[in-house]
């Protein structure tokens, strides 16, 4: 009886099972139940977790740093434009800043981490899964998901994170400075980085780790995805513009779900 | 005394992902001490054969125990410990590309066993220098096909004392320099009641009598058959 009324809710879905987005999110659920489990936490797994947390860590800081700057200018330059349209610098600087916050943060930074990291991920495990690595490591009981997957998509989640921090605050900082010698009228530093934070609140302090976090989670469980879950051991050619974007739809789609729903 | 069974294909078909080819059948006990030398045509074969005593893929019909347990109706933690305990010298794909040998060498190792790491270089290097290697390498420049390279995949094969080891057929030839480490190594596994398949394409070391083998088998007709020598 029950099996059939689950049978009965399943049907209609039936089409989606094994399709990518679902093979993320069940990446994205197991990786995070595993990695509350001590026992996950093996020599091999710990050293992988560290190993690409530097890598998408501190490789993707000078690109995080310079899309910060760049950023920072372009809001002094969309600041100077509303403030000669409507003329009220207090509702002008919270609105930039609440678009910064919500989403301009998450999605360059996601950009960022997808092209430094998300892309090793990609074309490190699609390599082993062509070379034949992952099936040398399966046939040795080390599963490639706990192995690879769980580290590393722990370590994109937070990475995405602090470095999501550092972007506001470099874009916040540079603004600011741009601002005041282009001559356009400004707080000091102090009270920018104080009205920053009091935005947050406003926004919901929960809004950039929430969004950042998953978006690092979402970038790499879809690049393993894409790279390990393919039915054959063939060399997969599509596998670099592929991989690339279905992260790249990964990346916009939980940042719209973030915005909708935080 | 009967031996233990270490593998058992019970009734076994497994498919082939070789044209022309379709399944294979496989029936028969591997016990504590046995080395089965196996012959094949093609590496799929081989490749197919190993895949179903690791429990890689899933067979057709029948079951494939591995010390008495059927791969197929296992929990995943348990099925992987298990594996744990299977040394495998693969044809391809040995190593972690972005690791160097050392790392690669001893993944399985520090991920099963709770035996420090100091311990287990130490083993490792003991190891690494029976196969001809000056100790645990740790370039990460060696290829995959280098003989370097396979010596470090013997090393993490036999490393932990494995209860069934598994060498699937080269490209090339064994050499001799690597030979006589590798049947001695084998030969310290059946001592110590595992047991170690062997398979092999076109190398003179099936056909070899000094081959301490207690089964010689060869595909025909879609089974496994005796040989003899």
């Amino acid at each position: 009886m029950a099996g059939a009324a689950v049978r009965w809710l399943r049907g209609p879905w039936d089409w989606l099972a094994g399709t990518w987005p679902v093979l993320v999110v069940a990446v994205v659920a197991s990786s995070v139940w595993w990695a509350l489990r001590p026992l996950s936490w093996r020599r091999p797994v710990r050293d992988e977790f560290w190993r690409f947390a530097a890598l998408a860590g501190i490789g993707s800081l000078r690109p995080i740093v310079i899309a910060a700057a760049l950023v920072g200018i372009g809001l002094v330059g969309q600041a100077i434009i509303l403030l000669d349209a409507v003329g009220q610098r207090e509702a002008v600087l919270t609105t930039l800043l609440t678009f910064l916050i919500r989403e301009a943060t998450p999605i360059v930074v996601g950009l960022v981490t997808l092209g430094r990291a998300g892309l090793i991920n990609l074309d490190e495990l699609g390599a082993m899964r062509s070379a034949g690595t992952v099936r040398t490591l399966e046939a040795q009981g080390l599963d490639p998901l706990l192995l690879f997957v769980m580290p590393r998509t722990l370590a994109l989640g937070l990475c995405t994170f602090a470095h999501a921090v550092v972007f506001l605050a470099v874009s916040v900082m540079v603004g600011n400075i741009t601002a005041q010698v282009l001559g356009v009228a400004v707080d000091d530093l102090a009270s920018t980085a104080r009205h920053t934070l009091r935005v947050m609140g406003e926004v919901g302090v929960f809004v950039l780790p929430v969004k950042t976090l998953l978006i690092g989670f979402a970038i790499a469980a879809t690049t393993s995805v894409s790279a390990l879950m393919v039915a054959d051991r063939r060399v997969d050619l599509d596998l670099m513009p592929r991989g690339f974007f279905r992260a790249l739809f990964a990346l916009f789609t939980v940042s719209l779900l973030g915005s909708v729903v935080l | 005394m009967e031996r233990a069974p270490v593998l058992r294909f019970d009734a076994v078909t497994i498919d082939v992902p070789l044209e022309g080819l379709g399944h294979l059948e496989l029936e028969g006990t591997l016990r504590g001490g046995d080395l089965w030398l196996i012959q094949t045509d093609d590496e799929a074969l081989g490749q197919a054969l190993i895949d179903a005593a690791t429990g890689l893929t899933a067979p057709r019909r029948g079951a494939v125990r591995f010390l008495g347990h059927d791969w197929a109706v296992m929990p995943d933690g348990f099925r992987d410990a298990l594996r744990g305990r299977i040394g495998l010298i693969p044809r391809r794909g040995l190593f972690l590309p972005y690791a160097d040998l050392a790392a690669s060498t001893l993944i399985a190792a520090r991920f099963h066993r709770t035996a420090d790491d100091r311990a287990l270089v130490v083993a490792a290097d003991g190891l690494a220098r029976r196969f001809g290697l000056p100790g645990l390498a740790r370039d990460a420049s060696v290829r995959d096909m280098s003989v370097d390279a396979l010596r470090a995949a013997c090393v993490r094969a036999f490393l932990g004392e494995p209860s069934l080891v598994l060498v699937e057929s080269r490209p090339l030839p064994w050499t001799d320099e690597l030979l006589q480490p590798l049947v001695d190594a084998m030969q310290h596994v059946r001592d110590r009641g595992g047991s170690v398949i062997w398979c092999l394409q076109d190398d003179p070391v099936f056909d070899d009598a000094a081959m301490p083998a207690t089964e010689r088998l060869r595909v025909r007709g879609r089974r496994l058959q005796q040989v003899d020598t």
